[in-house]
């Protein structure tokens, strides 16, 4: 950046490289997407510019595309159920513990997110594979007789889901109970709360912003998965994303993939919306 | 305390619900981190095939990915395209942070669309910089690769450029520009300085999120600029020997090492990104 713009441009100008980036590579191709969901498809040349709303009717309309919507949805429940099971004791945990190991044991739940989610698949490949772990472990003793096939069936798909996405619940819901001021729950104990009365009636309830915040993330990142599904699932388990994967890719039929495209960028901007009006501006902003 | 008087403590009926509170809790951090512990270990297997337990040991995995021609170039394509991707973005990041940083309150709009990379699902920013990279014929171009992690990028070097200049006390640069600094030298030499860790820690931020992508790779790399992520992706839909998990394990080394080497850990309040 030059010193004499710097110097005329005030401090506007500082944001004009980053906003350039988010404009061209992020607004404008959606923006294109948007308009290429309109075009009616042509084998070969991708469209011939005539307008549409086909691509959406044939989406909304088509029991398969349906199907794989629910299914998708459901799965993504599934995930942010179990993310919130698990999650939420261990956020309580660490919020609350007066360990020396507290800052080591936060520490661990950032380590995979800096892992390539590739490896994080091949993981769970070698943990349920034919001959795997968990195959391993059962054999040995004599649960099984002969190893289970666990791979490419929604089951590891969620496993590998939940374990990828616990992170993003449980960082929300760990700093909603850390900004718990503890006069709070002392006064409950001193007004003759038990513990148990005192989570409930208390801890539980202020806590909730961070648990639906930690979920419309979790959620919103499970229905829009294609990496971990296309690796852990087979041509078991088929989301969303696969088919905007295929009518991309395979098919070249840009014009409904970028209706797929679109469905899924409408409701996961609901989804964001409500998570950055609920997120404290430490965990959405800078 | 003796053990067994620990124990007793543990199991009293005042701390039962805490002790199986921290055993649940042990038992969730083993479950995030268990995959990618059986890479590592998997690893060193001296097997043909993808066991575990490993039957023995041995390196000649990391033998065979290192003498991989494929697995080769795709380590060098994600080390050219992580250092320049990192570069660029942590300059215009850091220049964003300046500019959120000494601006009045209202400009949230402005926040909320320097910080959309990390909530605009990834598949769709593939999907979509695909159609883009198309219409302007830069398929598989390496520069198309960079932008793009440029873009995913940039919110984690704005951001610990803006928690970084939360240390400088606005004074010390009105000093600087009232002994006659202009704008740049009052940057260079007092802000810059102050924020200099924030900076790196961008920096390595940026590199650590190129280096694990898959979705924008998946959709907008060609025939020569294939990821290391990616590979190991299309390899893995056929293939599940250990040369994986050899290469994953070099990767995870890459990551932990320059984390090592510059002391830089994940912030506390990152959302991160993975899925």
């Amino acid at each position: 950046m030059s010193a004499r713009l710097l110097r005329t441009g005030g401090p506007g100008f500082l944001l004009l490289p980053g906003l350039l980036v988010v404009g061209v590579m992020l607004a404008a191709p959606l923006c294109l997407m948007l308009a290429l969901s309109f075009q009616e498809f042509v084998p070969g040349q991708i469209t011939n510019g005539a307008l549409t709303i086909g691509n959406y009717v044939r989406l909304l309309g088509d029991l398969f595309y349906l199907q794989v919507m629910l299914e998708t949805v459901e799965l993504g429940l599934v995930v942010t159920a179990l993310a919130l099971v698990l999650g939420y004791p261990l956020a309580f945990f660490l919020a609350r513990t007066r360990s020396r190991l507290r800052a080591f044991l936060t520490y661990l739940i950032f380590v995979p997110m800096m892992i390539s989610l590739v490896i994080r698949a091949y993981g769970w490949m070698v943990l349920l594979g034919y001959k795997g772990l968990l195959n391993s472990v059962l054999l040995s003793l004599g649960l099984i007789d002969t190893p289970l096939r666990l791979l490419n069936s929604a089951h590891a798909v969620v496993l590998g889901l939940v374990e990828v996405l616990l992170p993003f619940m449980v960082v929300p819901v760990m700093s909603a109970l850390r900004d718990i001021q503890p006069s709070v729950e002392e006064a409950a104990r001193a007004l003759g709360a038990t513990p148990r009365q005192t989570f409930l009636k208390v801890t539980l309830p202020l806590s909730v912003p961070g648990v639906i915040s930690g979920s419309l993330m979790v959620f919103s990142l499970s229905i829009t998965a294609y990496a971990l599904p296309a690796l852990l699932g087979g041509a078991k388990v088929k989301m969303i994303s696969a088919i905007a994967y295929d009518a991309m890719l395979v098919s070249y039929n840009w014009p409904f993939g970028s209706a797929v495209g679109i469905a899924m960028v409408v409701v996961t901007t609901a989804l964001i919306y409500g998570y950055l009006r609920l997120t404290p501006e430490k965990n959405g902003h800078p | 305390m003796t053990t067994g008087a620990r124990i007793a403590t543990l199991l009293s009926p005042r701390r039962l619900g805490w002790t199986a509170l921290a055993t649940f809790s042990v038992l969730v951090l083993i479950f995030l981190l268990l995959p990618i512990a059986v890479v590592v270990i998997e690893a060193f297997n001296s097997s043909e095939l993808m066991t575990f337990p490993p039957p023995g040991l041995s390196l000649r995995w990391f033998g065979a990915f290192f003498a991989d021609d494929q697995f080769m170039r795709a380590l060098w394509v994600s080390l050219k395209l992580g250092v320049i991707s990192a570069a660029i973005s942590t300059a215009v990041g850091t220049a964003a942070g300046l500019g959120l940083a000494r601006r009045a309150a209202g400009s949230a709009f402005i926040q909320t669309s320097l910080m959309a990379p990390l909530y605009v699902p990834r598949v769709l920013i593939g999907l979509s910089l695909l159609l883009a990279f198309a219409w302007l014929n830069l398929s598989g171009d390496l520069w198309g690769l960079i932008l793009g992690h440029v873009l995913i990028t940039m919110p984690y070097a704005t951001r610990t450029a803006v928690v970084g200049l939360r240390a400088v006390d606005p004074s010390v640069e009105e000093a600087a520009r009232m002994l006659g600094a202009d704008r740049w030298q009052t940057f260079r030499l007092v802000t810059l300085p102050i924020i200099r860790s924030a900076v790196l820690s961008g920096f390595i931020f940026a590199l650590i999120i190129s280096f694990s992508d898959i979705y924008l790779a998946l959709f907008i790399s060609g025939p020569q600029t294939v990821t290391l992520p990616l590979r190991l992706f299309t390899f893995m839909e056929w293939d599940q020997s250990p040369l994986v998990a050899a290469a994953s394990t070099v990767q995870i080394a890459l990551i932990l090492g320059v984390i090592l080497l510059t002391g830089r850990l994940f912030g506390a309040t990152s959302p991160g990104r993975a899925e």
